[in-house]
């Protein structure tokens, strides 16, 4: 009796499974990526939940149709994307439709070849992920696919996930480029050292912080943090490219975005320079590492493909700390990202999101991530932040000035700009403690209050009177 | 129940003027129906002593812009008591702070209270812009942003910008180009006017504490600008420039990038934030 996809694909089916086969194994980056850290390894294992099919992506009807299997036993079918109608997963562009496969190692320390492709279904791009403990595969095909439709057989213990797109999440009041900035040095600008930046009494998420107060404890010195945003304009006078470098390497344009700038700015813009703003960690190193293209005025999308291999390129680079301002639906292997890089040391902050509602976003709902939500500068929530109890602090998100591209400020809206706030306070402190985990163990203990819901971002002196670190009143800190 | 409590008379369509009239911006004629309706109405009368009794002083700092806001919710506060409504205690105000959607309601509540069963129609609410208040009604619920203390700022360069100002300010209808387009509702204001004047690069300004308000308006009209809303919440102002658009040409980034520093320079002791938005 015929099996289901002979019956769709007729005697092609099994010239078909081999060539899949083949063009899969051919494509895939099984072996071990060469990085600067190999103390991941320690901690991989299989992915806690074998292969199952993801609910939000299966269409009963159009799979019966099909007759596709569940690959339960090791062998799955093969199904003719091209013959399939059904509805476009959401979010995904028209022309085609995307995975991501991902092969955890197996008790033997290798990566799991026995996987099979549906027809149309191609490896796009694959890279063995440390972080992961896995290789991760881009699958693509035509659209409407499903996820068992792009990959029919997984091999245990790996799973398949959606490629979702998530969305970095700011609004900002953009000004004109180009020209503008060729025009000379504006008056009443001297950039030298020393002098102090004229914007600086307009960043009121400097005085919510508290970080200046902190300065002479702690300016970020020495920490490491991982901006997976767009692009930053590391040639803005305001960001000194000392301390802002990029890493290349991901799918994600390059060309600088108002988005990353921003976030750029109100973590590390350069301090007494007498031109524009300050940052809240503005001697401490922000590794660019570009995973969204830039998109509207001030947004950009991420894959989650890109964002998990700057995750990668984020733990090669020893970071302490990871800024993840966008936003999106929940994906398991992003989830695994975030947890082990918790595990591995590594403090991950996110926004909420701007759609002013109740329900998850992530990845800043997930318990092993900061999320943050967004207040004006009287401590109100913004309308526009989410909220609910997997929102854990609240900071400064409304009217924020910071650099954009092009030597030119902006006042920026979006709990972006309140998880940038976190991670430069985070910065602060971890500079302080020498330790990113401690600097949050305690930064959650300052705000440790009755009751459930998101708490106020804490004065870092406050954080630091309970490590035995003042801050004197003057705005010098001593160590006691 | 709130129908039987002695209501406030004056009409809105006369009310949303008075401030016009107190600081001269209205045409003789104009004036001429706001005295009529108020030799009639003892409300509007009482209405029009208050702000003609307290003149803006155009050489004073930058005022408060919460006075009008203050002033305006304590008296719907003491008429919602009146009416047995809930009192919501909105004494800590920020400049151009939000409402809150019981706020809002109430304000909304009462605004349309004020014109729904309103039978003091005189010769003046039909002279007057109905459209107006309607407008102002209409970004209230949409914006949710509270429009007095734009309007406080915007009666003080009245006086010093002239007509230009009233022809231009607060086209900034629901929908448009605006200077947060974003879903933050961004603090904007909308302000009573009749004609679009939206387009156009704009810059974002943020005026010095110290500076007065002859100083803001000499500087402005030496520049060709002019105030198209704020302030916001940390208090921005937009901007457009007059001169270049009389023109019929677009200001340029290098147009707008002038004039920012131009403001922006010490001399001017004007602005301490100037940037160019498109």
């Amino acid at each position: 009796m015929n099996s289901p996809r002979h019956t769709t694909l007729g005697r092609a089916g099994s010239a078909l499974i081999a060539t899949c086969r083949w063009t899969a194994v051919w494509t895939l980056a099984i072996g071990l990526a060469p990085t600067a850290r190999a103390d991941a390894d320690s901690l991989c294992g299989p992915f806690d939940q074998p292969y199952q099919l993801a609910q939000a992506n299966l269409d009963g009807a159009a799979h019966e149709k099909a007759g596709v299997s569940t690959a339960k036993n090791g062998r799955g079918s093969i199904v003719d994307l091209s013959k399939l109608v059904t509805p476009a997963s959401a979010g995904r562009a028209a022309d085609q439709s995307e995975a991501l496969l991902a092969l955890a190692k197996n008790d033997a320390g290798e990566i799991p070849t026995g996987f099979e492709l549906g027809v149309g279904a191609r490896i796009s791009s694959s890279f063995f992920s440390p972080v992961l403990c896995a290789t991760l595969a881009r699958v693509t095909g035509p659209a409407g696919a499903t996820l068992e439709q792009l990959v029919t057989i997984v091999p245990e213990g790996s799973t398949v996930v959606p490629n979702d797109i998530y969305l970095s999440a700011a609004e900002e009041l953009r000004p004109i480029e180009g020209e503008a900035e060729s025009k000379g040095e504006p008056i009443g600008r001297v950039q030298s050292v020393g002098q102090p930046d004229p914007y600086v009494s307009l960043q009121y998420g400097l005085a919510i912080s508290g970080v200046r107060e902190a300065r002479e404890l702690s300016a970020g010195g020495g920490v490491k943090i991982a901006l997976l945003d767009s692009a930053p304009d590391v040639k803005h006078r305001d960001l000194s490219s000392n301390s802002v470098r990029s890493i290349s390497g991901s799918d994600a344009a390059s060309r600088p975005g108002v988005h990353g700038t921003l976030m750029a700015g109100v973590i590390s813009a350069v301090e007494g320079n007498g031109f524009g703003i300050m940052g809240l960690a503005p001697d401490a190193e922000l590794i660019s590492i570009p995973v969204c293209t830039p998109a509207g005025r001030a947004g950009g999308s991420c894959t989650i493909f890109d964002l998990l291999k700057g995750l990668d390129q984020a733990w090669d680079a020893e970071v302490d700390l990871v800024n993840l301002s966008l936003s999106g639906p929940a994906n398991s292997l992003l989830e695994r990202g975030v947890a082990r890089l918790e595990e591995l040391g590594v403090v991950v902050v996110a926004a909420a999101g701007n759609e002013g509602s109740k329900e998850k976003h992530y990845p800043a709902a997930y318990p092993t991530v900061i999320g943050v939500g967004s207040i004006d500068r009287d401590g109100r929530l913004s309308p526009a932040s989410n909220r609910g109890d997997w929102v854990e602090i609240l900071a400064p998100g409304v009217e924020v000035l910071s650099t954009i591209p092009g030597d030119a400020f902006a006042f920026g809206n979006g709990t972006s700009l309140a998880a940038a706030h976190v991670t430069g306070a985070l910065a602060v402190l971890t500079a302080a403690t020498g330790n990113a985990k401690t600097a949050r163990a305690e930064f959650f203990r300052t705000v440790a209050a009755p009751g459930r819901g998101p708490k106020h971002l804490p004065r870092v002196c406050d954080v630091l009177a309970r490590l035995d670190l003042s801050c004197s009143a003057d705005g010098l800190a001593t160590e006691r | 129940m709130t129908r039987n409590a002695r209501r406030f008379r004056c009409p809105e369509s006369v009310l949303g003027w008075i401030p016009w009239y107190a600081d001269g911006g209205l045409t003789p004629e104009q004036k001429g129906l706001i005295e009529a309706h108020a030799a009639e109405c003892s409300d509007c009368r009482a209405e029009l002593d208050i702000v003609v009794g307290a003149p803006f002083e155009i050489d004073m700092p930058l005022p408060d812009p919460d006075r009008l806001f203050r002033e305006i919710t304590a008296r719907i506060d003491a008429r919602s008591r009146e009416e047995s409504t809930p009192v919501i205690p909105i004494n800590q105000i920020g400049r151009a702070r939000r409402l809150d959607d019981d706020e809002l309601a109430r304000v909304e509540r009462w605004v349309r209270s004020e014109s729904a069963d309103d039978d003091d129609a005189t010769a003046a609410n039909a002279e007057l812009n109905e459209t107006a208040m309607s407008t102002v009604v209409q970004s209230l619920s949409a914006g949710r942003t509270w429009f007095a203390a734009a309007a406080a700022l915007a009666i003080l360069f009245l006086g010093g910008v002239g007509g230009a100002v009233w022809s231009s300010m607060g086209q900034r209808s629901a929908g448009s180009e605006t200077i947060y387009q974003s879903a933050t509702a961004a603090p904007e204001t909308s302000l009573p006017g009749s004609q679009a004047v939206n387009s156009g690069p704009r810059l974002a300004v943020v005026f010095l504490d110290s500076a007065s308000v002859r100083q803001v308006s000499d500087a402005l009209s030496a520049v060709g600008a002019e105030i198209v809303s704020g302030p916001s919440s940390l208090g921005v102002y937009q901007l457009r420039l007059t001169n270049v658009g009389r023109e019929g040409r677009e200001p340029t980034a290098a147009d707008l990038a002038a004039v920012a520093n131009r403001l922006k320079a010490p001399s001017s002791a004007v602005a301490l934030f100037a940037e160019a938005i498109p």
